[in-house]
């Protein structure tokens, strides 16, 4: 079996959304105030929790699409007719 | 009763619960050294999930939180929290990897993967020596850390109550391996998210809710509200480096990368993926709002002496009862991560050392019984560290990240990019180690890596040495296929 074989893989995926996220991370202490805001928490930290909330979600939705499709794959290879093809190649 | 006996009983309670635990996996087992080494590959994903946090997050969650938000205020939470949120990326793209390839290769160890991987000793060598170097003295920092508490609760003499915490971890490591570790992460890890929890409520009720709390100390100290730290010493260079750090070395601790191993199938890490950034979002909060609350309470801790301010904390606040369970929420953290690395460092042992260069023929009993007799060794060794703390180990103990994820570029090359010569992987280690040591010893100044911390460095030099050597090696035809 060929290692070249490079699989629609939720990689490139995982690159968009790391940048989209740790960017937003970042420029979080930038944009939000220090004063009080819900519960008394500073204001970027709100927002930080907010944003891995939604972090957490953007992951549940990446394990629903891709990751799943290339579990069951792998778990059951005749299943898509795939062999175990790993994120983005295939086996040792 | 006084709160010593209080805290004894539930500690002794505790203890024997965690061993009963532990021996119970040892009558799961088959012998094998799948199954001693890795649970026979046969880890759900509720395990899974409870067995990578209480590993990962070791007794610095509970109390070096607390400590160091006591000092910078909250925004030690922000320099933590996103970048430990995005290991769930690092557990899809090494940890699903690492698992495909471990099953079907049959590696049993970090090291035996990636060295085989690319059918490099060399190479293999590199990446366990590494690993063992980082992680021995981080494997001592845990019996220093649980004795002192012990201590400063109960009055055990420190080395006594190290020594016993110790026994009682190598007993149920000795008999069930990685299935014993596993199942005793699962009461270690809920004990030390419900009783992190608890402690929130109540210290809170005292100060009439969350927000009340944080509106007093606001009115006192607004400086602990600023996201750079109230001292400012955690500036936005710092939230990127550290944003960049955790993803990058926490997989490649031995005890994280050698969890890969043991799922019983691919969907066993998504739940741990999903729920790595709510743990990170709602969890890492707990003990920082009790460290930043601490200050207006003892407002004169100076610097270790932060790290007692959530025991101290619980016990003005709460129960004798409840100090106690929170203690031992602490001691699960310290256990859940040192047993961990006792059998990790007994599997690599085993598998890269006693294996590939003493006796290549042994057979799975063989095996098994090298890396048990491993287990009480190196839990001594760790003792004796413990005791002698020679010069050092705490600067070793401090660069074990950076040290850690100057692996990454090569074993991200390694399980992707086959067709690269194994030479371009340790050159990749060498320069990022180098790096490493460089910082530590401030032979390289903070402006050429971008920053106080080394990992901007590590990931420019490791991984354009990866990216030219997968490149030339691709141009060159070195593909395994085509050979």
């Amino acid at each position: 079996m060929s290692e070249s074989t490079p699989a629609p893989s939720g990689r490139a995926v995982w690159v968009v959304v790391l940048l989209l996220f740790s960017t937003a991370a970042l420029t979080i202490p930038l944009l939000f105030g220090s004063g009080p805001g819900i519960a008394g928490l500073p204001g970027w930290a709100v927002a930080l929790v907010v944003l891995q909330l939604v972090f957490a979600a953007a992951v549940w939705l990446f394990v629903r699409s891709f990751w799943t499709r290339e579990s069951a794959a792998f778990d059951d290879p005749d299943r898509d007719g795939s062999s175990h093809s790993g994120p983005g190649g295939g086996r040792a | 009763m006084s709160l010593t006996t209080i805290i004894l009983l539930i500690l002794g309670f505790y203890l024997l619960l965690t061993l009963l635990l532990g021996l119970r996996g040892t009558r799961a087992g088959s012998g094998a050294a799948d199954e001693y080494f890795l649970a026979g590959r046969s880890i759900g994903p509720l395990v899974m999930f409870f067995t990578l946090v209480a590993t990962n997050f070791s007794a610095f969650f509970f109390l070096g939180f607390a400590g160091k938000a006591y000092h910078v205020g909250y925004a030690f939470y922000g320099v933590m929290s996103f970048g430990t949120a995005l290991v769930a990326v690092t557990l899809y793209l090494v940890g699903d990897r690492a698992w495909r390839l471990g099953k079907s290769t049959g590696a049993i160890s970090p090291a035996e993967l990636i060295g085989g991987r690319l059918n490099s000793r060399a190479l293999r060598l590199l990446v366990l020596a590494v690993m063992l170097i980082f992680t021995l003295p981080y494997l001592a920092l845990q019996p220093i850390g649980a004795g002192l508490l012990l201590e400063r609760l109960t009055g055990i003499p420190y080395f006594y109550g190290a020594a016993g915490l110790t026994v009682i971890i190598v007993m149920y490591v000795y008999v069930g391996g990685m299935r014993s570790v596993a199942w005793t992460d699962v009461l270690q890890g809920a004990l030390m998210f419900a009783l992190i929890i608890v402690a929130v409520v109540v210290i809170a009720q005292e100060f009439g809710g969350i927000g009340p709390a944080n509106e007093a100390v606001f009115a006192h100290r607004p400086q602990m509200f600023d996201a750079f730290g109230a001292d400012g010493s955690l500036g936005i260079e710092r939230w990127a480096a550290l944003m960049l750090l955790w993803p990058l070395a926490v997989p490649m601790f031995p005890h994280m990368f050698m969890r890969f191993f043991t799922m019983r199938s691919a969907r066993s890490m998504h739940l741990a993926a999903v729920s790595y950034p709510l743990v990170t979002a709602l969890l890492f909060l707990m003990p920082v709002m009790i460290g930043v609350w601490g200050g207006e309470i003892f407002p004169d801790l100076v610097g270790k002496e932060a790290d007692s301010i959530l025991p101290m904390m619980v016990t003005q606040f709460s129960s004798d009862l409840l100090s106690a369970l929170v203690m031992v929420g602490a001691l699960a953290a310290f256990m859940s991560t040192m047993d961990s690395q006792l059998l990790a460092m007994s599997t690599m042992l085993t598998r890269d050392v006693y294996i590939e260069h003493v006796r290549p023929g042994a057979g799975m009993n063989e095996q098994v019984l090298v890396g048990r007799v491993l287990v009480p060794v190196l839990a001594a060794l760790g003792l004796l560290i413990a005791v002698l703390e020679p010069a050092g180990i705490f600067d070793i103990v401090t660069a074990a990240f950076s040290g850690l994820a100057a692996l990454f570029p090569a074993a991200m090359a390694a399980l992707y990019t086959p067709w690269i010569r194994p030479g371009w992987c340790i050159a990749s280690i060498v320069a990022g180690e180098s790096i490493v040591i460089g910082h530590a010893t401030n032979l390289l100044p903070d402006a050429w890596l971008f920053g106080s911390e080394p990992i901007a460095g590590i990931v420019i030099a490791g991984g354009l040495i990866c990216v030219i050597g997968a490149l030339r090696g691709r141009a060159a035809g070195a593909h395994r296929g085509s050979r």
